[in-house]
């Protein structure tokens, strides 16, 4: 494009609803649409959070597409355990989102952008769940509800356990597990050695296990404090 | 295998991506140890639990609907810093607002931003609208481009304007336009046609229009309204800034802004076919605001004497339609002409002929005595036109000034609607071979 050979170009094969977004930054542009099928994302270079949260907030709003392309897994599997209902859930984490958009412009650390999200999704979930007290007129059910939905899913903390990974750690969590793919695959997509991928996944697992066990302690002497 | 090479492979080893042979030594290794054994039995349970999150969550989609809604935000809340907002925040952005009163502030900003070596009353002017302007247009691979010269008024409106078409259907020809007259000089067929039309500013208009920045991006913003275009800004050859503009249906356009005087510079429409962009229509903005003599707006001095005039300014020219239907009309008009010429009335006949002038009709035809109409008609339609019209086949005896006596064939082409103020009247558009051999 332009004669600029170091620009990436990539169109979706529909042209039906075709929105097309730039992803402006020196040397690098790309198309992107809704309907892309994954080989033609792979062309797409990856950002990082940082770069995608200023790129959103400095006159490119649709690269939070790529953002919620990011992270929508991991946000609806929070939310999914902690209100215990997979609809609620998601039109929490639409919600979420949403909101994170409208106040990209308070982050400041935009490389935290996931642990921020992670808080605007837990104040979200809260919120669903006073409304829908309510409207039962009754908070001692939704407050049993709400216990009771945190007790049977007690997976949750493993998405906030992934907020404190560095960003390349999570990343290679959220695609091997949240995206599906292999350790191959996860390598082609970061175009990176297999070696890599299953390095920075042992480092990864190390970290989250240490995090959770952190948690977990922090949790059990909580309890046993207000048990005395 | 010691407990440190064993522990880097366990990740592997729960991927399954160890060979036969390393699989087989890490095991013997977990059955001996432990340590290790307790450390893989984390890393798998982390491993199965990580799974099932990721299965919670396969079905999860939520890009569509939450970039839909972050739109619908920010539609409402235009104040949003956009690629279009940041563009309506450069200095050419302001004319927007468009009211009167914004004209103060925009003087001010001037002053402020622009202290530009092109004359800040020059940039003023220029920026609150074009007075004069010099236009290129390279369509495809045209070499000699179209050019066009336009004079505004103060409302911004096209007064005057000049163009030159080196190739048309008609051959070259050379054009200027006043809402009072316009000048047609058909130089590849050296005639020469004076006349009202509204049909020429319009068209000027939209020229004019695309070299001010603040209308053009406006149209932009309407463009990105409806979620058609994406926009990127750049920087350019010199000191330019860039704006590239995509729709879906593989259309891009790409305008170049000068820095230095906020003005558009030139305008490029590419249609992306594969991996290759093919320049469609290239324009050139210059000479801005820089006067143009009055005198480039009037062909009349630049006329050669020979060249054939016709006049439909002052006369009404062709034939009547009434209660004639299209084909009769046609058919009527082509008799009244050469009726007229068989009785010398070359008044009329230029009349009908397009409104040339007595003299014009009198040179061309005088030395052919039409003797005899010995048929006319009928009118065929002629379907590859772009407006209704036919050919009239007719025949003819012509006798010649040194005897000479034989039967012409010629086949006039007939038409309605050149004379904008009478679109009723019918007239003969060429087509007249009187020559022994015409239609043969």
């Amino acid at each position: 494009l332009l004669g600029d050979d170091r620009d990436k170009f990539a169109i979706g094969r529909e042209t039906l609803n075709f929105y097309i977004l730039f992803v402006a930054k020196p040397g690098r542009m790309a198309l992107y649409t809704d309907d892309m099928n994954p080989s033609e994302r792979e062309m797409i270079p990856d950002w990082t959070d940082q770069e995608y949260v200023e790129s959103s907030r400095n006159g490119c709003p649709e690269d939070f597409r790529l953002l919620v392309q990011r992270y929508q897994k991991p946000v609806f599997a929070y939310l999914a355990a902690r209100m215990g209902d997979p609809l609620a859930a998601e039109e929490a984490a639409q919600e979420s989102f949403v909101r994170a958009f409208l106040s990209l412009k308070t982050l400041r650390k935009p490389e935290a952008f996931y642990a921020w999200l992670l808080g605007i999704a837990g104040r979200v979930a809260k919120e669903q769940f006073r409304s829908a007290a309510r409207r039962e007129r009754d908070r001692e059910a939704a407050e049993v509800m709400r216990t009771e939905a945190e007790s049977d899913a007690k997976e949750y903390p493993l998405e906030e356990a992934m907020a404190a990974l560095p960003e390349t750690y999570r990343q290679v969590i959220v695609l091997r597990y949240y995206e599906g793919l292999s350790c191959q695959d996860a390598a082609v997509r970061l175009g990176a050695p297999l070696g890599t991928v299953t390095k920075t996944l042992s480092r990864a697992y190390a970290m989250l296990r240490q995090e959770l066990a952190a948690r977990e302690h922090t949790e059990s002497t909580t309890i046993q404090s207000n048990q005395s | 295998m010691n407990c440190a090479e064993c522990r880097d492979q366990l990740v592997a080893l729960s991927e399954e991506l160890l060979n036969a042979g390393e699989q087989q030594q890490c095991l013997a290794h977990l059955e001996a140890c432990a340590g290790c054994r307790a450390e893989y039995k984390a890393i798998t349970s982390l491993h199965q639990r990580l799974v099932a999150r990721g299965q919670t969550a396969a079905e999860a989609g939520l890009v569509a609907a939450v970039m839909r809604r972050v739109r619908q935000q920010q539609n409402q809340q235009p104040e949003r810093e956009t690629i279009m907002s940041k563009l309506m925040k450069h200095r050419w952005g302001f004319g927007l607002s468009a009211a009167a009163g914004a004209t103060a502030i925009a003087v001010i900003a001037f002053v402020t931003l622009s202290p530009k070596a092109f004359g800040i009353d020059q940039v003023i002017a220029a920026y609150n609208q074009v007075r004069f302007l010099h236009v290129k247009t390279f369509a495809g691979d045209q070499e000699t481009p179209n050019e066009f010269w336009i004079k505004a008024d103060q409302q911004g409106h096209v007064e005057k304007a000049r163009y030159h078409l080196p190739q048309t259907e008609d051959g070259e020809k050379l054009i200027t336009w006043t809402p009072e007259k316009a000048e047609i000089w058909f130089k590849g067929k050296h005639g020469f046609v004076t006349l009202q039309t509204e049909r020429i500013a319009p068209m000027m208009q939209s020229l004019l229009e695309q070299s001010q920045p603040q209308l053009f991006l406006k149209g932009l913003l309407e463009g990105q309204k409806s979620g058609k275009v994406g926009l990127r800004m750049q920087e350019g050859p010199g000191d330019t800034q860039v704006i590239v503009v995509t729709n879906g249906d593989g259309q891009k356009q790409v305008i170049s802004i000068d820095n230095k005087t906020d003005l558009i510079t030139s305008l490029a429409f590419y249609h992306v076919e594969g991996t290759n962009e093919v320049l469609r229509m290239r324009t050139e903005f210059s000479d801005y605001n820089v006067q143009i003599d009055d005198k480039m707006f009037e062909l009349q001095d630049e006329l050669p004497p020979d060249v054939r005039v016709a006049d439909r300014l002052h006369e009404v020219i062709g034939v009547a339609q009434g209660t004639l239907t299209d084909q009769e009309a046609a058919t009527e008009t082509v008799r009244q002409f050469f009726q007229a010429l068989k009785d010398k009335d070359y008044k009329k006949a230029g009349l009908i002929c397009g409104g040339e002038t007595e003299a014009s009709a009198r040179e061309e035809l005088g030395s052919f005595n039409v003797a005899k109409i010995i048929s006319v008609g009928p009118a065929e339609l002629q379907t590859n036109w772009v407006d209704h019209g036919f050919r009239v086949p007719c025949k003819l005896e012509i006798v010649l000034a040194n005897g000479h006596t034989y039967v012409a064939q010629p086949g006039p082409y007939v038409r309605s609607g050149d004379d904008e103020a009478h679109p009723d009247r019918w007239n003969i558009t060429g087509g007249i071979n009187l020559a022994e051999n015409s239609g043969e």
